[in-house]
């Protein structure tokens, strides 16, 4: 028995050895052909490499990720208006507008509780707001024809990222200004977007350093009520910004960029309680101000193919008032350095440092309050990856981790390990392990809001007294980190040159994610699986034609104390078509087709969403475009607070038109 | 033991400039095949002419016509044949291009300068026998110097710029989804 065993195991060695030698030789022999970007279409040209995966440029068909890159193509063709709604062109994206200038976004049957669990960046600089523990996608605004592109993972990317990208990463790139030269003018009027101006110049300071200034103005008008009436969410934006990029002959670039976003006028709805009233409160006009200024500064050395550096530091001022009283304003400074080393063909490694100071000041109304009212609060991260390539680089392995300290729950790590397996130019599979953790903020920990007061006696069961107390929900000095193990599994190809497909499964075990008791506390109860996948194909039969069509599931299995509002708080299901039509030279058409499931937690039933446009070029200067939006309903609803549906906000149908000049 | 196999294979030394060169003329010949998929030359396109293969002049040619031809000599674009023809070096006499390689750009769909000399650009725009041509080219500001379609390198890879008044210009279709995806630049007198 035990000569048998032997020989067995002696057996099934030498099968892993010839296996391993015929695999081997199997790749080797298959050599890539001369040219490995020959096949390529335009747009992956131009968008060749991402670099939010694994932090250095990799071709977006080998990436071991779920990532969808959104091109300067797709936002002129899209007839969106801010980067919030152009992320409904992302699959596994959920996109939900709560007001003019509210948005909700989340990935993969996830929305943060108490937080956004999505991290986006522009330029390198992080946009959460370590404060309220979210993106103001309201105030994010800018020259949308200056962005390259916008790369987004849906899934972890906390090993590069840290603890703010649990479920996904966007980042978004803008071009240098050696690409934008010259005079832009962009005029918007409609019956939502009801002015939209944007004025860029870019110029020369000298051989190596180029510059571009650029300011916008945007007001748009409100949503509807169920009723047909104006929800009183009108909205307008002041944005204005700056870059100077200078390419230095020895390898040493530098940019520096700011920006301001001012808004007198950010119209919003508020509640607020009735302190002599069981369950009781009034509906007020609490419209906002806003005013953020951030200045950012890279510098990066390209020492040689193999090595390379980078330094980004950003300042960010932010104040935020509502007519309501409530003040919150934040200094955060972050500073974020990148290394990456080839040691070999095959092996390379990426490290950085990260840290972030927040100081803010709250001032406290009668809804929310924050204990203490001023507060420092950081994050220090360091990671390191490795990068290794066999069979001619026909497989990959990527492993790596962050590990992090902040100052509300201490140490934390994000390790991952990626693969992709290469199969030919045309095919590849990727898989993915990754963990993640997503730290308690200031609203969780220090946070209190009070929505409602009751009569005391009654909710002890009794007669009503006349006594009144405060239904507060607070914050918990014991909350502890969110975690996630996610696992994900990806195949692309190129059935034929005219057809790609790209699709991904995932299946995320959540597990102390923040939630409410029935008690009112907040607390680390909810926890569970969370399944489902996406497909995108993209045709394109013709030059003259692109054709996109995505699909995503998620089905939530969260358990915690009000689990049925939790689970039932994504939509399962999402479809997207989209069409590009040129017709001649100088007319370009335009459709897009959007499908959103039913959201039962905040009463928002299914619906479709059509987008058509016309854009003529009429000379070389001068285009002009017709936009239609949100055709099929006149208004149509996608978030309500299920007991203020007679007030909820709803998304009209909207109609606009474009004017661009370029000098 | 499949570790081992694994761990043992051959670890090479990064050649880097070699690298990154490659990579960058890899991706031109890829941007070729595309500016031809987008671009229609009535002179061959017609029903009379369908037959009739692609001429693609390289001037200032270093290997890339071998590159090229590696690249498109077992397939067709749009239905033609691509052929490939290189001058080495433009040959300039009192201000004009002597004869033989005149002949050999004006009988050309498209020409490609990897040359980066100023004057030889000049030379064949002044040209201007056959505007039936799509003129790219490699050379710093070459769009904006009165070329058509200009490639930028950069350690992020290949973009290019688009003259669209040249574009125009010419006796030929270039797809607008060129002009959406390149950077689109001014000829320096016109602005």
């Amino acid at each position: 028995m035990r000569i048998r065993n032997s020989h067995h195991v002696s057996r099934i060695q030498a099968a892993i050895c010839l296996l391993c030698v015929l695999t081997g030789n199997l790749l080797y022999a298959q050599q890539k052909p001369v040219n490995e970007y020959l096949n390529l279409s335009f747009e992956e040209l131009t968008n060749l490499d991402v670099t939010s995966v694994t932090g250095v440029e990799e071709q977006w068909f080998h990436a071991p990720a779920a990532v969808y890159v959104i091109t300067q193509e797709d936002i002129q063709r899209t007839g969106h208006q801010s980067l919030a709604e152009l992320l409904r062109l992302v699959p596994g994206i959920d996109v939900t507008q709560a007001s003019s200038n509210g948005w909700s976004i989340g990935a993969r049957g996830v929305k943060g509780n108490y937080g956004d669990s999505l991290l986006m960046l522009i330029d390198g600089r992080s946009l959460h707001d370590p404060l309220q523990s979210f993106i103001s996608w309201d105030t994010q605004d800018m020259v949308l024809n200056d962005i390259k592109n916008i790369e987004v993972i849906r899934g972890p990317g906390a090993t590069l990222w840290g603890s703010k990208a649990v479920n996904g990463v966007i980042n978004v790139t803008t071009k240098t200004t050696r690409d934008t030269q010259g005079w832009f003018l962009s005029g918007i009027t409609g019956n939502h977007d009801r002015a939209n101006l944007s004025m860029r110049y870019g110029g020369q300071l000298d051989e190596d350093t180029y510059f571009r200034v650029w300011t916008k103005y945007a007001n748009r008008g409100p949503f509807k009520k169920p009723n047909g009436s104006d929800h009183h969410d009108d909205w307008d934006l002041h944005t204005s910004g700056f870059r100077i990029d200078t390419q230095a002959p020895d390898g040493l670039d530098w940019m520096i960029k700011g920006g301001i976003a001012y808004s007198g006028h950010m119209g919003d709805m508020d509640k607020e309680p009735i302190t002599n009233a069981h369950f009781q409160h009034n509906d007020i006009i609490s419209d906002g101000a806003v005013f953020d200024a951030y200045i950012q500064g890279t510098i990066s050395k390209q020492v040689n193919d193999r090595n390379k550096w980078s330094i980004t530091a950003s300042y960010v001022h932010s104040v935020n008032d509502t007519l309501t009283d409530l003040h919150l304003q934040r200094d955060s400074v972050d500073i974020d350095y990148r290394h990456r080393l080839a040691t070999s063909e095959n092996q390379l490694f990426v490290w950085g440092a990260s840290s972030r100071v927040s100081s803010d000041h709250t001032r406290s109304n009668n809804v929310i309050s924050y204990d203490p009212a001023d507060a420092l609060t950081y994050d220090l991260g360091f990671y390191i990856q490795s990068s290794t390539n066999f069979f001619d680089d026909h497989l990959s392995l990527v492993i790596g981790s962050k590990f992090e300290y902040n100052n509300f729950s201490g140490f934390e790590y994000h390790p991952s390990i990626r693969t992709t397996w290469s199969i030919d130019n045309d095919n590849t599979l990727w898989a993915a392990v990754s963990r993640a953790v997503r730290a308690p903020s200031r609203s969780a920990v220090d946070r209190t809001v009070t929505p409602f007061y009751a009569d005391a006696s009654i909710l002890a069961g009794g007669p009503p007294s006349g006594f009144y107390i405060p239904l507060t929900l607070s914050g918990n000095d014991e909350i502890k980190s969110e975690k996630l193990i996610a696992y994900e599994l990806g195949y692309r190809t190129h059935l034929t040159k005219a057809l790609s497909l790209d699709t991904a499964a995932f299946v995320n075990d959540y597990s102390q994610l923040i939630s409410i008791s029935q008690q009112f506390n907040l607390n680390n109860n909810l926890g569970g699986e969370v399944y489902g996948g996406e497909i995108n194909a993209v045709w394109e039969p013709a030059p003259t034609l692109r054709v996109e069509a995505g699909y995503s599931y998620a089905k939530s299995f969260l358990k915690g104390d009000l689990s049925e509002d939790v689970e039932e708080s994504y939509p399962e299901n999402h479809f997207h078509l989209r069409t590009y039509l040129d017709i001649g030279n100088d007319l370009e058409c335009h459709g897009a087709l959007y499908y959103t499931g039913r959201n039962e937690t905040f009463d928002a039933d299914p619906y479709f969403r059509l987008d058509l446009g016309l854009t003529w070029h009429m000379n070389e200067h001068t285009s002009l475009s017709l936009w239609g939006q949100n055709l099929i309903d006149g208004q149509h609803l996608e978030l309500s607070d299920p007991t203020q549906r007679s007030i909820a906000a709803e998304v009209p149908r909207a109609i606009y038109l474009q004017l661009n000049l370029t000098y | 033991m499949a570790c081992l196999l694994i761990f043992s294979l051959p670890q090479q030394v990064v050649n880097a400039d070699s690298d990154t060169d490659l990579k960058i003329k890899q991706i031109k010949v890829a941007y070729l095949a595309n500016f031809i998929r987008f671009t229609t030359w009535p002179d061959i396109q017609s029903e009379d002419n369908k037959d009739k293969p692609l001429l693609i002049t390289i001037i200032g040619d270093d290997n890339f016509s071998e590159m090229l031809q590696n690249a498109f000599s077992k397939s067709s674009i749009n239905g033609h044949k691509i052929t490939i023809q290189s001058i080495k070096k433009l040959s300039i006499k009192n201000d004009g291009i002597i004869d033989k390689q005149r002949q050999q750009i004006s009988n050309s769909q498209m020409i490609y300068m990897r040359s980066t000399n100023h004057a030889d650009l000049q030379a064949v725009r002044r040209l201007n026998t056959n505007p039936g041509h799509l003129l790219l080219g490699d050379m710093k500001d070459f769009a904006e110097s009165g070329g058509m379609i200009g490639f930028r390198d950069s350690r992020h890879g290949v973009s290019f710029t688009v003259n669209i008044a040249e574009v125009r210009r010419a006796r030929i279709q270039v797809s607008s989804k060129v002009l959406r995806l390149g950077v689109i630049v001014y000829q320096k007198d016109d602005r």
